[in-house]
C-alpha cells in the first residue's frame, strides 16, 4: 500500500518535473515582446510587467527542473498524459496572465481571460487595443501564436521523442509529418514561420504598418483572431487604404486563415506538389463543400440586410465572413454581422460548430470528424434502404488514402459530437443564469466551444467575472478537445480518491 | 577530464550569454524598483552558480565571473556606465570572485562524484542483470551470444570471445593471454600499444578462452574493468554449467544405448536359440538314423535344416546390420 502511495507521488513528481520545461517556455514567451522596447521608447515603463515575471518563471522553471525527478514519461500510467496536458494549459495561463495583472489594466479574472483567449486562439478581449502598449498588443498575439500551434508541439521541438510523443498525441495531434517527432514539430513550426512571414509582407504592401501587419498575420496563421483595432480587419476598408489594398488584405487574411485550419499534414501534401492527395482528403472536401454552401447564403443575406452596399464588397465581405467562421478564426469586416444574420443564421451556426481540420490551429467540431458522421450517416441510411444482402466497406479518403471506419470509430464520433453539443448547451444554461438572453448564450457558448470569438452580446468588457470564468472553462474545454478535460479531471479524481481511501486505512 | 569540443564549448558559451542576459534584465528590473546594488551583486551570484551547474567548465566560470562583476560594476555602483567603484564594491568582487571558484571547484568535484556514483551504479545493475539472465539462457551457444551481449553493454564497447585460441589466424597477444593466464593489450605491461584489452577467461584454475574489449573509443574505469572480470566469472560458471549439462546429456546418451544393443542382443539372442536348438537336435537325428531313413525323410530333414539356417543367417544379417548402425 505504501508503495502504491510512493508511486503515486513519485509520479505526481515527475508529472511537476515536466511543467519545469513550460514553465520555462512561458517565461521566454513574456520576454519576447520587449524587443518592441528597441522601436518604442516610450514604452520602457512595460519592461517590468514582463521581464520580472519572465525572468523568474524561467528561474523558478529551472529550480523545479533540477529538482524534480528524472523520470521518463513512458512509465506513467492510463490517462496521465491527459492530466499533463491539462496542467500544462492551466500553469501556462496562470503564467501567462501575470503581465496583464502587473501592468494594472486587468482584474486577475480579465487577465486569466484574456491569456486563455490568447492560448486558446479564441479571440475574445477585454483589452481596449486602440488605447493600450505595443508591448502589450504583440503580447497577446504571440499568446495566438504559441497557443495555436500547440504547446506541446513547441516543447516537443527541443525536448526528445520519447518525452514528446505521448503528449503530442494527448494535446489532439493526429499526424507526424516524419518518422521523428522532434523533425516533426521543427517542419511544422517553420511552416508556420513560413505563413507569418509571407503574410507579414503582404500585409505591408497593402497598406498596413509593420506592427499591425505582423500582429494580423500571426493571429490569422493562428486562427486566433485578436487585432489591434476595434474593426478588426474591417479598419482597412477601402476609404482608408483604397478598394485594391483591402480586398488585398481580406484575401491575404482569408488565404493565411484557410493555411492556419489545415491539417498539417495536408499542408505538407500541398506544398510538396501532392494535388491530388490533399483535394482527395475528406476534411479538405468538407471545408470547400461548406464554404461553397454559404457563401451565397452570406452575400445574400449581406445584400439583403444592407451590411454591403455593392456586390463586389457583399461577394468578398461574404467569403471573409464564411472563412472566418470555418476556420474559427472570427475576424469580421461587417461589424456586428451575425446579430443581423436573419435567414443565413443557421448556415452560420454550423460553419462554426464544423471548425478546421484536425491537427491544425483551429477549433470546433473539426472537418475530419463531420466528415465521418456524414459517411456513417450516408452509409446507415444505405444499409436501411438498399436489402440486406449488399454490404457497404465504410471508408473515408485521408491524405489520399482510404482508411476503413470501424463500427467503434463511428460510436466515439457520435459519442464526442454528443459531448460537444451537451457541454455547449450547458455552458449556455450557465451563461443564462448571469441574465444573459438565452439566445445570445446559446450562439456564444458555441462560438466560445469552437474558439471562434464572434459575440452577438454576452461578451463585452463590462462582463461579471462569473460570465468571465465560464467562458474560461469553454476555452479550455472547445481547444483541448472536450475528453482531455474529461479524463483529466477523472484521473485526478481518481488519484485523489484513492490517497484519501488509503489515508483513512493507514 | 573531458575532451574539448567545440560544439560543447559554444553550448556552454550560448548559456551563458542568456544567463548573463537573464540576470542582468532580473537586476535592471530590480535597480528601478530601488533594490541596492549590493543585493543586485547576489542575483549575479545566483547567475554565476547556474552557469558553474550548466557549464561545468573551470576558464568558462572564470570568464563569466569577471564578466558578470564588470557589468554590475558599470550598471548599477555609481558613477554608472563607468568602472572603478567604492572601496567596499572592490572588497565585494573580490569576495564575490573568490566564492565563485570556491563554488566552481566544489561543484565540480561533486559533480564528478555524482557521474561517478550514477556509473557505478549503471555498472552494478548491468552487471546484476546480466547474472539475472545467464541463470535462464540454456545451451552454451546461447550463452556465450547473451555474454557477447551483456559484456559489450557493460563495457560500453565491441567485445568478442575467442575459445579456440590454437588456431593459426589469432594474434599474438590472445595467444599470449591463453598462454600465460594474464590480462595483456591495451596499457598493459605485454601490448600496451594495442587498442584492445585481453582478459583470459579461466574455468577450475584452466585457461578456456580469451575475451577481446576494444578501448579505441573509451578508456576502461578500473570499476568497469572489476565488474567484467565479476561478470566473466559468471559467465565461466554459466559455461561450465553448460559444459556439465552436455557431459551428463552424453553419458545418458551412451548409457541408453548401451541398454538398448543390451536388450536387441538379449532379444536376437532368444529368437535365435530354437532354430540353434533345432539344428542341433535334426543334425543329431540324422547322424544317428542316417542307414535307418528313407531318401523322403532325408530330404525332408535336410529340408528342414536348410530351412532354419536360413532363418538364422537372417537374424545373423540383421544383427550385422545393427553394428553397423552404430
Amino acid at each position: 500500500m505504501e508503495n502504491t502511495e510512493h508511486s503515486r507521488i513519485s509520479e505526481y513528481l515527475t508529472i511537476l518535473g515536466s511543467l519545469s520545461y513550460v514553465i520555462i517556455m512561458i517565461g521566454a514567451i513574456m520576454l519576447l515582446p520587449l524587443v518592441l522596447i528597441l522601436f518604442y521608447k516610450d514604452e520602457a515603463d512595460q519592461l517590468p510587467y514582463f521581464a520580472l515575471p519572465g525572468v523568474l518563471s524561467i528561474f523558478a522553471g529551472y529550480l523545479i527542473k533540477q529538482f524534480s525527478p528524472n523520470h521518463s514519461l513512458k512509465d506513467l500510467r492510463r490517462h496521465q498524459s491527459s492530466v499533463i496536458v491539462l496542467l500544462i494549459w492551466i500553469v501556462s495561463i496562470l503564467i501567462g496572465s501575470i503581465p496583464f495583472m502587473l501592468c494594472g489594466d486587468y482584474t486577475f479574472t480579465e487577465a486569466i481571460f484574456e491569456t486563455t483567449s490568447g492560448f486558446t486562439t479564441t479571440g475574445f478581449t477585454v483589452t481596449d487595443v486602440e488605447n493600450t502598449t505595443h508591448v502589450i498588443l504583440l503580447y497577446r498575439s504571440l499568446l495566438h501564436l504559441f497557443g495555436g500551434v500547440g504547446l506541446i508541439l513547441i516543447l516537443s521541438s527541443v525536448l526528445s521523442n520519447v518525452y514528446g510523443m505521448q503528449l503530442f498525441s494527448a494535446e489532439g495531434h493526429r499526424d507526424r509529418l516524419t518518422p521523428s517527432l522532434l523533425h516533426s514539430a521543427r517542419t511544422i513550426i517553420l511552416i508556420y514561420l513560413g505563413f507569418i512571414i509571407s503574410g507579414t509582407i503582404l500585409y505591408i504592401v497593402f497598406g498596413m504598418s509593420p506592427f499591425d501587419a505582423l500582429n494580423h498575420a500571426i493571429c490569422a496563421v493562428s486562427t486566433g483572431g485578436f487585432s489591434t483595432k476595434y474593426q478588426s480587419i474591417g479598419y482597412w476598408s477601402a476609404s482608408l487604404v483604397g478598394v485594391a489594398n483591402s480586398i488585398g488584405i481580406k484575401i491575404t487574411t482569408i488565404a493565411l486563415m484557410l493555411l492556419g485550419s489545415i491539417n498539417f499534414m495536408a499542408s505538407l501534401l500541398f506544398f510538396r506538389g501532392k494535388f491530388r492527395d490533399y483535394f482527395s482528403h475528406s476534411e479538405t472536401k468538407v471545408t470547400a463543400f461548406a464554404i461553397a454552401i454559404a457563401t451565397p447564403i452570406v452575400v445574400v443575406m449581406l445584400l439583403a440586410t444592407g451590411l454591403c452596399n455593392t456586390t463586389l464588397s457583399a461577394i468578398s465581405d461574404g467569403i471573409f465572413q464564411v472563412v472566418s467562421l470555418i476556420t474559427t478564426t472570427g475576424y469580421t469586416t461587417v461589424p456586428n454581422f451575425v446579430a443581423q444574420s436573419s435567414f443565413a443564421f443557421v448556415p452560420i451556426f454550423l460553419l462554426m460548430l464544423i471548425g478546421g481540420h484536425s491537427g491544425s490551429t483551429s477549433g470546433g467540431i473539426k472537418a475530419s470528424r463531420v466528415a465521418m458522421l456524414i459517411k456513417a450517416v450516408f452509409y446507415d441510411v444505405c444499409e436501411q434502404i438498399f436489402p440486406k444482402r449488399i454490404s457497404f466497406s465504410r471508408s473515408i479518403n485521408k491524405f489520399g488514402k482510404k482508411v476503413q471506419i470501424t463500427r467503434e470509430d463511428q460510436s466515439q464520433n457520435y459519442a464526442y459530437v454528443f459531448t460537444f453539443i451537451f457541454i455547449g448547451l450547458f455552458g449556455a444554461f450557465l451563461l443564462s443564469l448571469d441574465g444573459h438572453d438565452f439566445g445570445q448564450a446559446f450562439f456564444d457558448a458555441f462560438s466560445t466551444l469552437s474558439t471562434i470569438g464572434l459575440s452577438i452580446g454576452t461578451v463585452t468588457r463590462e462582463m461579471s467575472n462569473y460570465t468571465m470564468w465560464v467562458y474560461t472553462a469553454l476555452m479550455i474545454i472547445g481547444r483541448l478537445e472536450v475528453y482531455i478535460v474529461i479524463l483529466a479531471i477523472a484521473r485526478i479524481g481518481k488519484d485523489i480518491g484513492d490517497g484519501i481511501k488509503e489515508l483513512r486505512s493507514k | 577530464m573531458e575532451k574539448f569540443s567545440i560544439k560543447r564549448t559554444i553550448f556552454n558559451i550560448l548559456n551563458v550569454v542568456i544567463i548573463y542576459i537573464l540576470t542582468t534584465l532580473l537586476c535592471y528590473v530590480s535597480f528601478q524598483a530601488d533594490v541596492d546594488a549590493e543585493t543586485l551583486l547576489m542575483f549575479y551570484l545566483l547567475g554565476i552558480l547556474i552557469v558553474i551547474i550548466e557549464t561545468k567548465s573551470f576558464l568558462i566560470t572564470v570568464f563569466s565571473t569577471v564578466l558578470f562583476i564588470l557589468t554590475h560594476d558599470f550598471l548599477f555602483i555609481e558613477p554608472h556606465f563607468a568602472w572603478g567603484g567604492s572601496k567596499n564594491f572592490i572588497v565585494s568582487s573580490v569576495v564575490f570572485f573568490v566564492v565563485a571558484l570556491i563554488v566552481n571547484l566544489l561543484v565540480i568535484r561533486l559533480q564528478s562524484q555524482i557521474k561517478s556514483s550514477k556509473e557505478n551504479a549503471r555498472l552494478h545493475k548491468k552487471l546484476y542483470e546480466a547474472s539475472e539472465g545467464l541463470l535462464s539462457v540454456h545451451g552454451k551457444d546461447k550463452v556465450i551470444e547473451y555474454s557477447d551481449k551483456a559484456l559489450t553493454e557493460l563495457a560500453g564497447a565491441e567485445v568478442e570471445f575467442y575459445f579456440d585460441v590454437d588456431g593459426s589466424e589469432k594474434n599474438e597477444a590472445i595467444k599470449w593471454c591463453f598462454k600465460n593466464s594474464a590480462k595483456c593489450g591495451h596499457k598493459e605491461a605485454e601490448f600496451p600499444e594495442l587498442s584492445h584489452k585481453y582478459i583470459p577467461i579461466r574455468s577450475n584454475n584452466k585457461t578456456v578462452g580469451v575475451v577481446s574489449i576494444d578501448c579505441s573509443e573509451k578508456e576502461m574505469s578500473s570499476e568497469t574493468e572489476k565488474c567484467i572480470t565479476a561478470l566473466l566469472s559468471q559467465i565461466t560458471i554459466a559455461i561450465e554449467r553448460e559444459d556439465l549439462t552436455d557431459e551428463r546429456k552424453e553419458e545418458e546418451k551412451t548409457l541408453n544405448h548401451e541398454h538398448i544393443v543390451a536388450g536387441t542382443i538379449k532379444s536376437l539372442s532368444r529368437e535365435m536359440s530354437p532354430f540353434v536348438s533345432s539344428i542341433s537336435k535334426e543334425t543329431k537325428s540324422l547322424k544317428e538314423n542316417i542307414n535307418l531313413l528313407e531318401e523322403t525323410e532325408i530330404n525332408e530333414k535336410l529340408q528342414g535344416l536348410e530351412d532354419n539356417s536360413s532363418e538364422l543367417t537372417r537374424i545373423l544379417d540383421n544383427l550385422i546390420d545393427l553394428t553397423k548402425d552404430e
